[in-house]
């Protein structure tokens, strides 16, 4: 998640220098290090935004992620700065991480414009000062598609007025999903879009495994924009080498499990087993015999 | 102790078994006084101060025990790098001794040495004492002690530690066997004595049907052979598994393909010697000049020496060959070995526990029972260390560097407790061996008497 | 409800991780099941979502997950390892400088003795004449583990997607796997771990997360394999800030630090990648990066080593 600090950071250093921010600890309380909240707004497959708080405070001189700190969340701000539309509340992980989606009743505040503030308050405690920090976002989306060749388009658009309007010189990056992270897909670490909203780039990690049908999964991704915040679309694409999960995992092996000894350790230590269990029986049977034997020359006496 | 000898027998009830009815011949001692011999005797005062001080050691022990129990293996002086000590080089120790048992009971038996008769009871309870102990000890190695039946639940046949446990337990069973077997004839001479011990309700249930029939001699006769010749192989599979514990990782000091014989070899000098001091004691202190002469003596140094040698010569191969090529991972150990920490303790062991008493027991003066006595001393404190030198300085050599831990972990010296444990184990073994000589005849009386008639019939 | 170009099932398992929580790279089904749209069933539960277009939407509540309170796995499945990945990383070290911040993460969370480390950086030195540079060191995760090897009894095991777990709850504390670990990785709590918060203490062990750690039982580094479900990097991973480690998946032939993205094949390739001791014939998961124009001076990292070198 270290991408995400960074662009936290980031968004961070925005809030502050673009004077947006309101941190009112600001005011040098030599006592209580600030507490600093910064918001991301995220949206996946142009569907559902949600936001993730992140919240540190400097602690032996470094920024450490503050856990359980109580956010309540806001959706647009009145004139005086206080926050409308409660989202929610949210407390941080251990991480200094909480996220929340947006709920259904904030519909109407939502619809009613194409540009949204979003608010994040925090209320004095102990350890730290009130805070309030806002991030502005503008509707957007973006598209992808696959065109011949191998080469990926996307499409990024602004909701302005009542309409979707593509925009210019937004940094897209174009990759691949892979497991914590997209692998991009050409030799170009982002792209940007132009005068028509497209970016368009050359799918060139051939071979690379698919899934078992050989399919992949596209992504191209807006990260941390100013206007935009982070925006994400995903398409699977037949691209990929088709990949054949090996099904012989669970055979016999010296680092098998137990009953996943290799056939010839099996064998040989059940032979042995059995054929000196089989002489110490067959001793015992001596005894026993010895015993009898005694027995019969005591009846006789 | 040698007070408390005379014992009224009933002659008939004895020698009934026996071809040749009292005969005779000059300087040759009858049966009568063998047997009142060979007979267990009550403690004297050493023998009650003896068992005294070894209960004392096994009560600090279970004290020990008992802490680790509470506090876990913390209290112990090994930490990750030398993750294990004392406990599994003592475990090595009792596996060498037990050895002991099919040495000199079945190798001289199936090549038909007779002189060693005397000395087959005395090897076997050795060899059964420490084995209970071998077992005893790797569970108190054991960080999770309660869990042993997971051995059972899961064990994987893939790991030389189910290998341990299987063999373990078997030739402890087949070592029960050979002691028991050749016991039974001793059993009816011990219930034929009309003095009744305390132990008469044991020998009854034990031995009560052994009636001395022909038909019985022959079966045992079977038996003791089958015995002799399957503790043989069970023997060295308990040793040689047990170098395989060290010898099937890839660490500096143990990655040898000769790690089995060498254990093997080992194991016999230090069984032998155990038997020679085992020899002398009860010689002294049950009066049994008669019964373990100096011709023992004489032919058990001589066998000594041969095992000294053949260990001496898997020594030189195992440090030699590692030192010709000084490969980067095993020239730390070597070094800490041949000129470091461990140098002290290691030529200490090589001389010590191997050359010297080799150079002794060369001589026909040195294989007299008190020197003999002093170097089964040397062979036996020498491999007890040897063993500790097998298993910590590779354990101490990582083929990473020792770093990001505490200092103390860089070292191993063994805590009071893990002193007070290996002490207690060493003073149950010997405890066994005691209580067992206090109950049972050492020297089998039945044995001797057969073989004294066949010496008075040539 | 407007389905695009992408299915409404592929749209609704997006939800997967949209998840309410730490959608860094979010997905398309759960992490794993590439292509496998039957793994997660509808429960017929519907919960009410806004959409971006300002539509309230209903959502298959199987579809959400919520992320802190993953459903937990039970031994066995922990046992057999997450189908078709084989989990990977790469240590590049020309980015070390022995910060020690992915060994106080890890620390951190397993809840390890404060004496012990899972993750080791070791001061290399390995020839007269040659370079000193800092090693990070995991659990190698080794194809053929000699650890497991000789586990009398299972408690450690090899899974299918590469890992090598210990099952706290079954180890006997034999020290066997300590010995045969030719990297010196596993290490044995002595004691209680002195880091343990009360609360973990009573709960269930889990071979995933390794936590609690128990006395008298081995501990070592676990790759995460938990956090990998939930499509995070491993602590390691993520606390590095020079970027050092790469995990990924060898299955995807991809490894990641967070911040980049490598093609796994391309990255050995040009980087000449090599493994520990391969020799031993332990055909370790864990892939080197030579110290090879490095970041930073090895005398920097001395700072944060106290001990003697």
């Amino acid at each position: 998640m270290k991408r995400q600090i960074i662009n936290i950071c980031i968004g961070a250093i925005f809030i502050l220098s673009s004077g947006l921010s309101a941190v009112p600890s600001m005011a040098q309380d030599k006592e209580k290090s600030p507490l600093k909240v910064s918001i991301s707004y995220y949206t996946s497959d142009n569907k559902l935004p949600y936001l993730i708080v992140n919240a540190k405070a400097k602690k032996d001189g470094k920024f450490q992620p503050v856990a359980g700190a109580e956010i309540k969340l806001y959706l647009d701000k009145d004139s005086t700065g206080k926050g409308i539309g409660l989202i929610g509340k949210v407390v941080t992980s251990e991480k200094g991480r909480a996220g929340t989606d947006i709920p259904p009743s904030l519909e109407k505040i939502w619809k009613s414009n194409s540009s949204h503030t979003f608010v994040a308050v925090t209320d004095k405690t102990k350890d730290y000062d009130e805070t309030s920090t806002d991030i502005t976002v503008a509707k957007s989306r973006i598209i992808i598609d696959t065109a011949d060749d191998k080469n990926v388009v996307a499409t990024v658009s602004e909701f302005k007025g009542n309409d979707w309007v593509p925009v210019k010189g937004v940094e897209v990056k174009l990759g691949i999903k892979r497991l914590c992270g997209d692998l991009q897909i050409g030799e170009e670490q982002s792209y940007t879009t132009d005068s028509l909203g497209k970016v368009k780039g050359e799918f060139k990690k051939t071979g690379i495994p698919g899934n078992k049908n050989g399919d992949i999964v596209l992504v191209a991704k807006v990260e941390d924009n100013d206007t935009y915040g982070s925006i994400r679309i995903e398409k699977t694409a037949p691209w990929g080498k088709r990949f054949l999960a090996d099904n012989d995992f669970f055979t016999r092996a010296l680092w098998g499990s137990q009953f996943h000894s290799p056939f010839w350790l099996v064998f040989m230590a059940y032979s042995i087993v059995i054929g000196v269990w089989g002489t110490i029986i067959y001793l015992i049977f001596l005894i026993l015999k010895i015993k009898k034997l005694g027995k019969q020359e005591e009846m006789l006496k | 102790m040698e007070n408390s000898t005379s014992k009224v027998i009933d002659k008939n009830a004895i020698i009934a078994p026996l071809h040749g009815n009292g005969t005779k011949k000059k300087g040759a001692l009858t049966d009568e006084e063998i047997i009142s011999d060979l007979l267990p005797r009550k403690f004297g005062p050493l023998g009650m101060i003896w068992v005294g001080i070894l209960l004392c050691f096994c009560a600090v022990g279970v004290f020990a025990y008992i802490l680790q129990l509470k506090n876990g293996l913390i209290v112990t002086g090994m930490r990750d790098y030398a993750s294990w000590g004392i406990y599994i080089s003592n475990f090595v120790f009792f596996v060498a001794i037990s050895l002991v048992g099919s040495l000199i009971t079945a190798v001289l038996r199936l090549t038909g040495v007779h002189w060693a008769t005397p000395l087959t009871r005395i090897a076997e309870i050795i060899a059964v004492s420490a084995i209970t102990f071998a077992a005893i000890i790797i569970i108190v190695d054991m960080g999770r002690p309660e869990r042993f039946y997971n051995l059972f639940l899961f064990g994987r046949l893939q790991s030389p530690i189910i290998w341990d446990v299987t063999v373990i337990t078997t030739y402890f069973f087949i070592s029960l066997l050979l002691l028991y077997i050749p016991l039974l004839p001793d059993m009816k001479i011990l219930l034929a004595t009309k003095e009744k011990t305390a132990f008469f309700k044991l020998y009854k249930f034990l031995g009560s049907f052994w009636k001395g029939t022909h038909l019985q001699f022959r079966i045992s006769k079977k038996a003791i052979n089958i015995l002799c010749i399957a503790i043989v192989p069970v023997a060295f599979s308990i040793h040689t598994v047990t170098s395989w514990l060290f010898a099937t990782t890839y660490r500096p000091g143990w990655d040898s393909t000769n790690f089995g014989p060498y254990f093997i070899s080992g194991a016999f000098l230090v069984g032998s010697g155990a038997v020679t001091v085992a020899m002398y004691i009860f010689r002294k202190y049950y009066n049994l000049k008669n019964y373990i002469t100096y011709d023992h003596f004489d032919k058990m140094g001589k066998i000594v020496v041969m095992l000294g040698l053949l260990y001496l010569y898997f020594n030189v191969n195992e440090y030699l060959i590692p030192a010709f090529k000084m490969k980067k991972p095993e020239e730390g150990f070597l070094d800490s070995l041949f000129v470091g920490d461990f140098a002290p303790l290691f030529w200490s062991a090589i001389l010590g526990g191997m050359i010297i008493p080799i150079i002794v027991l060369l001589f026909k003066k040195g294989r007299h029972p008190f020197p003999m006595f002093i170097c089964g001393i040397m062979i036996v404190v020498g491999a007890w260390f040897k063993r500790y030198l097998i298993v910590t300085p590779t354990l101490l050599h990582p083929f990473l560097p020792m770093h990001n831990v505490p200092e103390s972990y860089k070292h191993y010296f063994p805590s009071w407790q893990e002193w007070a444990i290996a002490c207690g184990s060493l003073a149950g073994a010997l405890l066994i061996v005691t209580i067992f000589a206090r109950i049972f005849p050492i020297i089998p009386i039945q044995e001797t008497l057969i073989e004294q008639h066949e010496k008075a019939n040539h | 409800m407007d389905t695009n170009n992408t299915s409404r099932k592929e749209f609704l398992a997006s939800l997967v991780t949209t998840g309410l929580v730490l959608a860094g790279c979010s997905s398309k089904k759960t992490p794993f099941e590439t292509g496998a749209d039957e793994s997660v069933k509808p429960t017929g539960e519907k919960v009410k979502l806004l959409s971006v277009d300002g539509e309230v939407i209903e959502v298959d509540k199987a579809f959400l997950k919520p992320v802190p309170n993953l459903p937990a796995i039970s031994n066995s499945e922990e046992r057999k390892g997450i189908p078709g990945k084989k989990f990977v990383m790469v240590i590049d070290l020309s980015r070390c400088k022995n910060l020690r911040k992915c060994q106080a993460a890890c620390n951190h969370m397993h809840h390890v003795h404060s004496n012990l480390n899972w993750l080791k950086i070791y001061p290399m030195d390995v020839g007269e004449k040659t370079a000193p540079y800092w090693q990070p060191t995991t659990c190698m995760h080794c194809d053929e583990p000699p650890c497991v090897k000789v586990c009398p009894v299972d408690a450690t095991f090899k899974r299918q997607d590469g890992i090598v777990l210990i099952d706290s709850d079954r180890c006997i504390g034999c020290r066997f796997c300590m010995a045969a670990c030719p990297y010196s990785i596993r290490v044995f709590n002595w004691e209680k771990p002195d880091t343990i918060p009360e609360e973990l203490c009573g709960q269930p062990y889990s071979c995933e997360t390794s936590v609690p750690q128990k006395k008298g039982t081995v501990g070592k580094c676990d790759f995460c394999p938990d956090m990998a479900r939930k499509n995070e990097l491993p602590h390691c991973v993520s606390a590095c800030p020079n970027g050092t480690f790469f995990y990924g998946d060898y299955n995807e032939d991809s490894v990641t630090n967070g911040a980049e993205t490598f093609r796994l094949s391309d990255l050995l390739k040009d980087k000449a990648g090599y493994q520990l001791m391969p020799e031993l014939g332990t055909k370790p998961s864990v892939y080197y990066l030579p110290p090879a124009a490095r970041n930073f001076p090895f005398e920097k990292g001395l700072e944060n080593d106290k001990e003697k070198i």
